[in-house]
């Protein structure tokens, strides 16, 4: 008899103690991993029970982000675009949120961005959207900047979007465009003579090899005395001279209430896609300052981020 | 399961079990509908208390949104002046200014070049709210105008869930917080997707009256609700939670105390029950062997437990049943043996009747055999006695003399018969009297010796051992029997050989033979001859008692006789006792 109730008692904790789920998130190197830390601390506070979080980081390394995306967790969190796609060509069934996509429906992982219908939905960062506003706030900021050189990966989903809005913007506004597509980290090398050929600034592209290569392509605008437009606060912290978007970490906390959704059982893909929160314009004064240049005082008056 | 049941079924244990129990579980209803009622008032209050501070909040909010956007048509409605606003007021999407039906500004927060908003706002009213939009990503969009007169207005088109998301941080993540516009559309929700999929509020919330508390249902789950309006919006600002995640710490903590008090119930349940079986236990084990019993026999015996009296009346149980077991055994043994001890039984009872009647032929005889040795001599009493009278006989002194002598003598063995019949009679009951005193063996034998060598006829060889003792006895029955054998072995042995009477030491006893060269008796015929009037020959002379009551004088002295063939030697023998010879 005593026997029984200990098996019993035994069998009631078991029951009442929740199974583990895993949350994987992945990030395809350091420059997205800000996004990557702020969801998993977001989630955490939701302290749901049984979930556990852990950070997939591939360091830029393919192979170890095919590793990451390997089956397992019961939800994928993704950090971008690349992350994205290498889990969904993984296969499987877990459902994946990702944090931060340009170009959600240029991807195909989503039918719309109301119902995405499949097994992804998550916050995209308007990034590629953004493209052409960046130019224009460059344009505002100094408005003797005639001559803009886009780097850009080629072959990547948001590029064609951002490319456009680019263009468009750079015709309403005036400007002469120039493009130095980088496929990988050592077509940066030649990034230096690029600019030597007579740019007033650079603009970055969403892209992954950009972002995670971010201190090279600063170092190379820097030598070149030429600002760079990037994409987020984090990146005019590194030394860009003006970014207009959304914070990685504001989408990091974003996608962490679509994570809870999910883990508390809604469909993905009933989910909407949603798009960031904030976007914040951010500059630094201090890169102005190394370079020479004077942005108009109203535009830095507007800005959400002043580095000083 | 069933057969553990059935032994519950009936125990005190059980009924202790259902009247500690119904109580409690009437107990905890009522402690459950008292507690629930006062919880679900306190998180009514809670949920007024959220509602005021939310409705606060947003109605500040778009005084804000008002102001700013107001300020910018103020300041001029140029482009910058629309930039500064929208970099404070998140919530922008786009903004754009007019002089009459002209623009003279626009600014948008994604697009380079912003798309023109349809004009809104008009010298009526300062303030307009227009129709809600929704943008490709579904997200809704209120628009706002704003009039300065006589000809400078302002729209714009601002993100609801933005508006929300600056003012929604609930406190309490039980609670649900969702804007209404006047439609019945969901503007903003602390749970977004609502708002993406465009749901509407239900019926009963946009029909409650407000500021408030109420309960509804919505899609079978009951909720509790408070309702305010937004005057601003022309919308309503609902603040709501099932009731069941309500009372959730308190249904949880009550589970909790009920099942801890069903569990101390189900503990303290286990030592009583175990005292019950101490007591049953034994009472079963009882019934078990009264069956077992009642069946046949007892398969092992009960096992002794519980209280001491239980464990005597189990002990006594085990101790009927064993004592019933033997006896049970020993009347199948006496049924098994049944037939033996029958057949053994008949035996004894023919030996005894071949006995009795052996004893009858032998009364026979014996009566034959007195009746014959008395009239004998009687007879030559009677005749010579009738002769002595006759009258025409003159009979001569000398023959009359010879007469009466015979008479004498007839009589005397008369005399002599019925004293051994005396002497046997008493002998038979036992209460053959000797009288021993201290002897010593050569004195008796020397008194005797010429008698005997007077029967034998100067054939008697007397052997006697060196250094014989003293011994207790009757000398004149013992010279009789010495007499008698002597007697015996004349009568029986050859004329002419000789009669040996020895005595010897035989360790505790001293032994007497008599031998001589007789042919004996049959084989067979030993013990015989001791009794009474046997005669190995069937016609030699005597009365036939003198060796029955040699042997009753012996044993009368402890001693043993017997009659052996030793040889070509007939050897008759007796022993007696050395004993202690007092005063020899």
């Amino acid at each position: 008899m005593r026997r029984l109730l200990l098996l019993l008692l035994l069998l009631l904790a078991a029951c009442n103690r929740p199974a583990e789920r895993v949350v994987r998130v992945v990030v395809s190197g350091s420059g997205r991993l800000p996004r990557a830390e702020a969801f998993a601390r977001r989630l955490n506070d939701y302290h749901l029970p049984g979930v556990r979080v852990e950070i997939c980081n591939a360091g830029g390394d393919p192979a170890r982000l095919a590793a990451c995306a390997s089956a397992g967790p019961a939800l994928f969190v993704t950090a971008g675009g690349v992350e994205t796609r290498t889990v969904m060509e993984a296969g499987g069934r877990a459902p994946v949120i990702y944090v931060g996509l340009a170009a959600s429906l240029d991807w195909g992982y989503v039918a719309s961005l109301s119902r995405p219908g499949g097994r992804a939905s998550g916050v995209d960062n308007n990034y590629a959207e953004l493209s052409g506003k960046r130019l224009q706030l460059l344009e505002l900021a100094l408005p003797e900047v005639r001559r803009v050189l886009v780097l850009y990966q080629p072959g990547v989903v948001p590029t064609p979007r951002g490319l456009a809005s680019v263009k468009s913007a750079a015709v309403r506004l005036g400007l002469r465009l120039g493009y130095y597509p980088v496929a990988a980290a050592e077509d940066l090398d030649g990034l230096a003579g690029a600019l030597a050929g007579g740019y007033d600034a650079a603009l970055l592209m969403p892209s992954y090899v950009l972002e995670n290569n971010l201190e090279r392509v600063l170092q190379a605008t820097s030598a070149a005395g030429l600002p760079l437009v990037g994409l987020d606060a984090a990146q005019v912290r590194a030394g860009a001279f003006l970014a207009y978007g959304a914070a990685g970490a504001a989408m990091g906390r974003q996608a962490a209430r679509l994570a809870r959704q999910v883990l508390e059982g809604y469909p993905v893909a009933e989910l909407p896609v949603e798009r960031p929160q904030r976007v914040d314009l951010a500059i630094n004064l201090q890169t102005a300052r190394r370079l020479g240049l004077e942005p108009d005082s109203r535009l830095v008056n507007l800005a959400d981020e002043v580095v000083r | 399961m069933k057969r553990w049941l059935a032994r519950l079924e009936g125990r005190f244990t059980v009924a202790a079990a259902a009247a500690a129990a119904l109580p409690l579980l009437l107990v905890a209803a009522v402690a459950w509908y008292g507690l629930s009622r006062s919880y679900l008032n306190l998180a009514g209050a809670r949920i007024e208390s959220e509602a005021a501070r939310l409705q606060g909040g947003l109605n500040a909010r778009l005084q804000t949104l008002v102001d700013v956007l107001g300020q910018a048509l103020d300041g001029g409605g140029d482009v910058w002046a629309l930039r500064f606003a929208a970099a404070r007021l998140p919530e922008v999407v786009e903004l754009q200014t007019r002089r009459g039906k002209t623009v003279t500004a626009a600014w948008s927060r994604f697009a380079v070049a912003p798309a023109l908003l349809r004009p809104l706002a008009s010298t009526e009213k300062n303030e307009v709210w227009g129709p809600v939009q929704r943008d490709a990503w579904g997200e809704p969009q209120l628009s706002l105008g704003l009039a300065r007169y006589p000809d400078r207005f302002l729209e714009a088109r601002l993100r609801a869930p933005v508006l929300w998301e600056a003012l929604v941080e609930l406190g309490d993540p039980t609670l649900h917080a969702y804007l209404v516009a006047p439609g019945g559309e969901r503007l903003a929700s602390s749970n977004r997707l609502e708002v993406l999929r465009g749901l509407r509020a239900p019926a009963a919330v946009l029909a409650a009256g407000g500021n408030r508390v109420f309960r509804y249902r919505d899609g079978g789950v009951e909720k509790l609700a408070v309702v305010r309006d937004v005057d601003r919006l022309g919308g309503r600002l609902v603040v709501e939670a099932p009731v069941s995640l309500l009372l959730a710490p308190l249904s949880r903590s009550l589970l909790v105390l009920l099942a801890s008090l069903l569990l101390a119930m189900a503990a303290s349940l286990w030592p009583g029950w175990r005292l019950a079986r101490a007591v049953t236990r034994p009472l079963d084990e009882l019934a078990r062997g009264a069956v077992e019993l009642e069946r046949g026999t007892l398969k092992r015996p009960l096992t002794e437990s519980g209280p001491p009296e239980a464990r005597t009346a189990v002990r006594a149980f085990n101790r009927m049943a064993a004592e019933l077991e033997r006896n049970r055994s020993e009347l199948e043994d006496y049924a098994l043996h049944l037939e033996e001890r029958v057949a053994e039984r008949t035996e004894a009872l023919r030996l005894a009747r071949d006995s009795a009647l052996e004893a009858d032929r032998a009364k026979t005889r014996f009566l034959a055999s007195v009746t014959h040795e008395l009239r004998t001599p009687l007879a030559n009493i009677k005749g010579f006695a009738s002769t002595l009278r006759a009258g025409d006989v003159r009979w001569q002194p000398e023959e009359a003399a010879e007469f009466l002598r015979i008479i004498e003598s007839e009589a005397d063995r008369m005399h002599y018969l019925v004293n051994d019949l005396l002497d046997l009679a008493r002998g038979e009951r036992g209460e053959f009297a000797v009288q021993p005193t201290p002897q010593r063996l050569e004195s008796l034998l020397a008194s005797l010796r010429t008698r005997l060598e007077r029967i034998s006829g100067g054939r008697l060889d007397l052997q006697v051992a060196e250094g014989l003792p003293c011994l207790e006895l009757d000398p004149e029955r013992i010279r009789s029997v010495l007499v008698n054998l002597v007697e015996n072995a004349v009568k029986y042995g050859p004329p002419d050989a000789p009669i040996e009477l020895a005595v010897m030491d035989d360790g505790e006893r001293v032994r007497f033979e008599v031998r001589d060269r007789g042919p004996g008796i049959a084989a067979g015929l030993e013990e015989r001859v001791f009794e009474p009037f046997f005669r190995g020959d069937g016609a030699s002379p005597g009365t036939g008692l003198g060796l029955a009551i040699a042997r009753e004088i012996v044993q009368a002295h402890g001693g043993e006789i017997g009659l052996d063939r030793r040889g070509d030697q007939t050897v008759a023998w007796f022993t007696l006792p050395k004993g202690r010879c007092k005063g020899a």
